[in-house]
């Protein structure tokens, strides 16, 4: 037996061992404070990151897992059955102070919790579901709490996890059949769906009927690895859509595939490029919130990958240069969001200041982000670019040279 | 010429008061200046508040809550000029934000909400023993004077606990029923750390994941001029430069 592990070594281990889902969002909750209730925590509905790490992503909850330990043998994940790592396993006391302490100083807007699959899927669940009662009922604790739902795990246990959560996640993992038979191989594509279609039911039934029992009202989101398998980001994003479409999911998380101490040998040696990842973020986003169809966005490319130097929205421009220059102080919204440089937010300022003047060049300046990369597309009532569209070089023009990709960038 | 004073630096109530009489009288913002220093009263006659002035929009109204906390010497007079326009008849001014003055009073705003959601992120309590039971107290710079703005925002989440957030400007306690606004103190006012500071730094460390370090990305998010303050900002350098040989072991030690 090795000695026993202190409080802060476990921190360190079972940190480590879920850094690798993505999510960390914050976001989407109901609104409520502290004010009366003795407890404490809040939320604004809006997410707040409280830190970030040094790859750039966001710290906004405790993220962890109750254990490392895990009897499944999923090829990409380093606390499968046959790693070596350290293993370690926090109590539900210990899991609920040091949400309660982290909170407490302002570190984090709450709990992100997961776990290998101990025993058997209803207790781990179980187990779960102790931490976030504990942290709702003894604590009156407002502040957000994400649970990863076991897929196989009983109906009940699922309908109390909602009651608690804010958020539900189950991670659907690589984007096919296939591939989850191969990588994980105690995982079923069919469990998976028959669970996310139930939580869909059961977050869009009490968002119906506002008397019921809550259920996780910042509704359910998923992760996919890309780069572990072979699949093209067309697969991916026909899987993605299906996702959004079916299961009303918030969001959809990529991971780039990243090594692991540990790997297993299915697994590929190298990582798979961040821009890969990056790109499937600007695509989703373009489905999500500009119109954009998966069929549209990756018309035209080769193998069924994203153009890695442009993003999806500048490319799909140069494929349809046609339809380019739009004429800002006349054409309809959905016109102005296809614009490579105008995102929702600038679109809504120029259609509200365009019912007060016509706008110019200067107006856009002011209005709109990325000034320059618009000049090729817009029309205003003293530009006029119509023949840069016809210049073969216009790739050279508005692309960025290629640059160290950055995620969100 | 008229000389107004507000004080405190950022009391919109009494730039209110005192615009609403300058309104009346029929002032030109050009003969008005704005201070926020109570010596330099010079021409203190403001006309009395003669005749009630037309509404103004909601979305003034919640412009000048945001740009009243700007450290910009200018913010009352460009409010005053917006103010001045609205009431001549430009009663869509607000809907036009590609106007200079409009544009330029959004983006003093816009930069008030950052700070304010900056500084709910990046308040950091140490919990110091006192002799009636525990408070939380944080030392914080923010950029614009926003501390009597964000306060509600803690009183929400922390209501239940004692606490005190001090700030170069002004200082404010809570004792679970009532606020209480203290002079601003200074840096060297800030707590010492307590035992769970260091466990927060080690899930910061514990979290990032090596093969994803992006230096340019961290620094677009949190810019190193916030980080000053942030306990966890301090491994930042290490990680950073051990990214790439940890990486590199990983890829190594696969077996194949
Ligand atoms: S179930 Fe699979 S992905 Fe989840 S912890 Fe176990 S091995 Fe990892």
């Amino acid at each position: 037996m090795t000695k026993a592990l202190s409080v802060a070594d476990k921190l360190e281990i079972l940190a480590d061992a879920a850094k690798y889902d993505a999510s960390c969002a914050s976001s989407g909750g109901e609104r409520r404070n502290s004010r009366s209730s003795g407890g404490i925590g809040s939320s604004t509905g809006n997410g707040i990151c409280h830190s970030y790490t040094p790859d750039g992503r966001c710290v906004s909850l405790l993220k962890i897992l109750l254990t490392n330990a895990c009897f499944y043998e999923c090829a990409y994940c380093i606390n499968r059955r046959s790693s070596n790592v350290r293993r370690a396993r926090f109590t539900v006391r210990e899991v609920v102070d040091l949400t309660l302490e982290f909170y407490k100083r302002n570190y984090i807007e709450g709990l992100f919790l997961s776990s290998g699959i101990i025993r058997s899927p209803d207790y781990t669940m179980e187990e779960l579901v102790r931490v976030a009662r504990t942290l709702r009922t003894e604590h009156a604790f407002r502040g957000y709490i994400h649970l990863k739902s076991i897929p196989e795990a009983s109906p009940d246990l699922i309908r109390e996890a909602g009651l608690y959560a804010d958020r539900l996640s189950i991670n659907i993992e690589l984007p096919t059949e296939e591939s989850l038979r191969r990588f994980a191989p105690e995982k079923r594509t069919a469990t998976i769906h028959a669970t996310m279609r139930d939580l869909s039911v059961k977050i869009a039934g009490a968002k119906t009927d506002g008397r019921g029992p809550r259920f996780s009202p910042a509704g359910q989101s998923t992760q996919l690895i890309v780069g572990a398998d072979s699949s093209s980001d067309s697969t991916v994003l026909a899987t993605a859509s299906g996702l959004y479409g079916t299961y009303r999911l918030k969001r959809i998380y990529y991971s780039a595939f990243s090594p692991i101490p540990e790997a297993s040998t299915l697994l590929p040696a190298r990582p798979a490029p961040l821009v890969r990842e990056n790109r499937l973020y600007q695509a989703d986003w373009l489905m999500r919130f500009y119109g954009f169809s998966a069929a549209e966005i990756l018309f035209g490319c080769t193998d069924g990958m994203l153009d890695p130097e442009l993003d999806p929205k500048l490319a799909w421009a140069l494929r349809n240069r046609d339809r380019f220059p739009v004429d800002v102080n006349a054409a309809e919204r959905e016109s102005l969001l296809r614009v490579p440089g105008l995102g929702v937010r600038s679109v809504d300022r120029v259609l509200s200041a365009r019912l007060h003047c016509r706008l110019r060049l200067d107006d856009i300046r002011r209005l709109a982000g990325s000034f320059r990369r618009l000049l090729p597309f817009i029309v205003t009532a003293d530009h006029h670019p119509a023949r840069l569209l016809d210049r073969s070089a216009l790739r050279s023009v508005v692309a960025p040279r290629v640059r160290q990709p950055t995620l969100f960038g | 010429m008229y000389s107004i004073i507000i004080d405190p630096p950022d009391d919109l109530g009494a730039f209110r008061s005192a615009a609403r009489r300058l309104l009346a009288a029929r002032i030109d913002p050009a003969d008005v200046t704005w201070t926020d220093c109570p010596d330099a009263a010079l021409f203190q006659d403001v006309p009395p508040d003669a005749e009630r002035i037309a509404a103004v929009p909601r979305a003034f109204v919640e412009l000048a809550q945001a740009v009243a906390c700007h450290r910009d010497e200018s913010r009352w007079a460009l409010l005053y000029q917006l103010l001045w326009r609205l009431v001549a008849g430009e009663r869509t001014l607000m809907d036009q934000p590609s106007d200079t003055l409009v544009h330029r009073l959004q983006r003093m705003a816009a930069s008030v909400r950052r700070d304010r959601h900056r500084m709910t992120a990046f308040v950091r309590f140490r919990i110091v023993e006192a002799e009636d039971g525990p408070c939380s107290v944080a030392w914080y710079e923010p950029q614009h004077r926003i501390l009597r703005r964000v306060t509600p925002f803690f009183i929400d989440r922390f209501a239940s606990l004692r606490f005190a957030v001090l700030t170069p400007d002004l200082s404010v306690h809570w004792d679970r029923r009532a606020v209480r606004y203290a002079p601003g103190l200074s840096r060297s006012a800030a707590p010492p750390a307590d035992d769970v500071e260091d466990w927060w730094k080690r899930y910061y460390c514990a979290t990032f994941n090596p093969a994803r370090a992006n230096a340019k990305l961290l620094d677009s998010h949190m810019p190193k001029r916030f980080r000053r303050d942030l306990p966890e900002a301090d491994s930042i350098r290490d990680l950073l430069s051990n990214a790439g040989s940890r990486t590199d072991g990983m890829i190594g030690r696969q077996p194949r």
